[in-house]
């Protein structure tokens, strides 16, 4: 059937008094026919364009009168479709456009950055001149290998490459960890609460303190003096050092927290309005100017930078606007929920000591009820150890 | 006849194929709404009741309801429609 249309047939209609001494013939002469049936007026068959052209002798032998009622076939589609020309240089425009795009650079791609972001590097770029939507051919590799090695000293290796319509940047960075600080002559140890030493282990200086002393916040523990000593036992001069050590610190923590009972709560009504609109820079298109839809309501926005092939950023933004309906209730916490309120802080100050490496020893807490408000009260004796690592830490 | 008689016999016994040496058509029908004919002279006659064929030793005759011709070639012919009867004379 397919094989049929694509050589083309026609619809003919034969009339005539020996039209089955014209099939016999057609079929003599090698001419295919099919859907032969029998009409008011003739005998309506249908054959291959070809073989059409054959059959003028036949007609003429058999007396028979022709007639064409349909032509069907590829050829004769294609003559219609050339009337619609757009149409048919609808795909080759597009073709053409994606080959003529593809010459472009329309992504860029970080890979192997740490702590240089890849908004930084793109900036980096622009300054540079290579921008979204150059030319592939006029983009600088060797320059920006160059450029990217001296300005970043983090940057260890640069590999700058174009793949298809893609810059790709693969650096590999300094490790931080390594990198030495500056040190500063002589830093003591000082001790960060108040409390009894219970242990201390010094590694570098001279510590100050011993097992049982009191001690105050501020004092020092460890000192970064080191006296050396020459034959006498004298003290020729002082090395100064970073004090280093574990100082074991058992001091007792004040805690208070206090909950009103008393409080504002908002009650939504889940009436929701969501307005949409788009900014531009300053101008903002499609913002409601109409008054808010409720009374007494809370706005909720999302804004969201749009893209072009998710890597392109536009320089419009889409903002959704969600008015939430609510009214405002005074409530009250009832004894249990402000206890299990207070609990729940109290569990959360406990795990941010113990992540910070303090043990507890004992917990000595009351939730008390107090007036108009519940508070928790007491202390937590706890086991610090404080060393430079610490301090280390809270650096970063 | 007495050729034919023998003619047949051989034919038979050596297992040729008939419709080629011996001159008969084929019809293959499917219900009796098809039939596909194979090994004809020619047509004789077609109306929309009565089709008539010409096979090499005698003729074959197709009664119906609106007979229609599926396609017809040298070889082999396909007609459509409600087939009452199938005649030899």
């Amino acid at each position: 059937m397919l094989f049929r249309y694509l050589k083309g047939y026609v619809c003919i209609l034969v009339s005539g008094s020996q039209v089955s001494r014209f099939i016999n013939l057609c079929a003599n002469h090698h001419i295919e026919i099919w859907d032969i049936s029998i009409e008011e007026t003739g005998y309506s068959m249908k054959m291959g364009i070809q073989d059409f052209f054959l059959i003028k002798g036949m007609l003429k032998k058999t007396g028979s009168s022709l007639k064409i009622r349909q032509k069907r076939g590829f050829t004769f589609w294609l003559k219609k479709q050339a009337k619609r020309k757009l149409f048919l240089a609808g795909p080759f425009l597009c073709l053409f456009l994606l080959w003529f795009f593809s010459h472009f650079l329309w992504s860029i791609d970080v890979l192997g950055n740490r702590q240089i972001t890849k908004d930084m590097l793109v900036d980096f770029l622009n300054e540079q001149g290579v921008h979204y939507g150059m030319s592939l051919t006029e983009i600088p590799l060797a320059e920006i290998k160059l450029k990217l090695r001296e300005s970043y000293e983090e940057i260890n290796w640069v590999s700058v490459s174009v793949k298809g319509t893609e810059l790709e940047i693969r650096i590999k960075e300094n490790d931080v960890w390594s990198e030495k600080r500056e040190e500063l002559p002589g830093l003591s140890l000082f001790s960060p609460v108040d409390g009894t030493i219970t242990d201390v282990l010094v590694r570098q200086g001279v510590a100050l303190v011993k097992r049982g002393d009191q001690v105050k916040t501020g004092d020092v523990l460890i000192e970064g003096k080191v006296p050396v000593l020459d034959e006498n036992g004298e003290v020729k001069k002082i090395e100064y050092c970073q004090a280093d050590g574990d100082v074991w610190i058992l001091s007792e923590i004040p805690i208070k927290e206090e909950l009103p009972l008393l409080y504002q709560r908002r009650e939504y009504s889940g009436q929701e309005r969501k307005k949409y609109y788009l900014e531009y820079g300053e101008e903002k298109w499609g913002i409601d100017i109409r008054k808010p839809p409720y009374l007494i309501y809370d706005i909720v926005e999302e804004r969201e930078n749009l893209h072009l092939f998710g890597d392109i950023t536009l320089p419009l933004t889409l903002c959704t606007r969600t008015y939430r309906e609510f009214t405002p209730v005074e409530a009250r916490y009832s004894e249990q929920e402000a206890k299990q309120i207070l609990e729940a802080r109290l569990k959360k100050i406990i795990t941010t000591l113990e992540e910070k490496g303090v043990q507890i020893i004992e917990k000595n807490v009351k939730i008390v009820p107090n007036g108009v408000s519940m508070s928790l009260q007491g202390s937590v004796k706890v086991l610090i150890v404080h060393n430079q690592q610490q301090l280390d830490k809270k650096e970063e | 006849m007495a050729d034919h008689k023998a003619q047949e016999k051989i034919v038979d016994c050596l297992e040729l194929p008939k419709d080629i040496l011996l001159g008969a058509s084929i019809i293959t029908a499917l219900g009796n709404r098809e039939l596909v004919i194979e090994n004809y002279k020619g047509i004789l006659d077609y109306q929309e009741e009565c089709i008539l064929l010409q096979g090499k030793h005698y003729r074959i005759q197709i009664k119906g309801k609106r007979l229609r011709i599926a396609y017809y070639t040298k070889e082999e012919m396909k007609i459509c429609g409600c087939i009452t009867e199938v005649a030899y004379q």
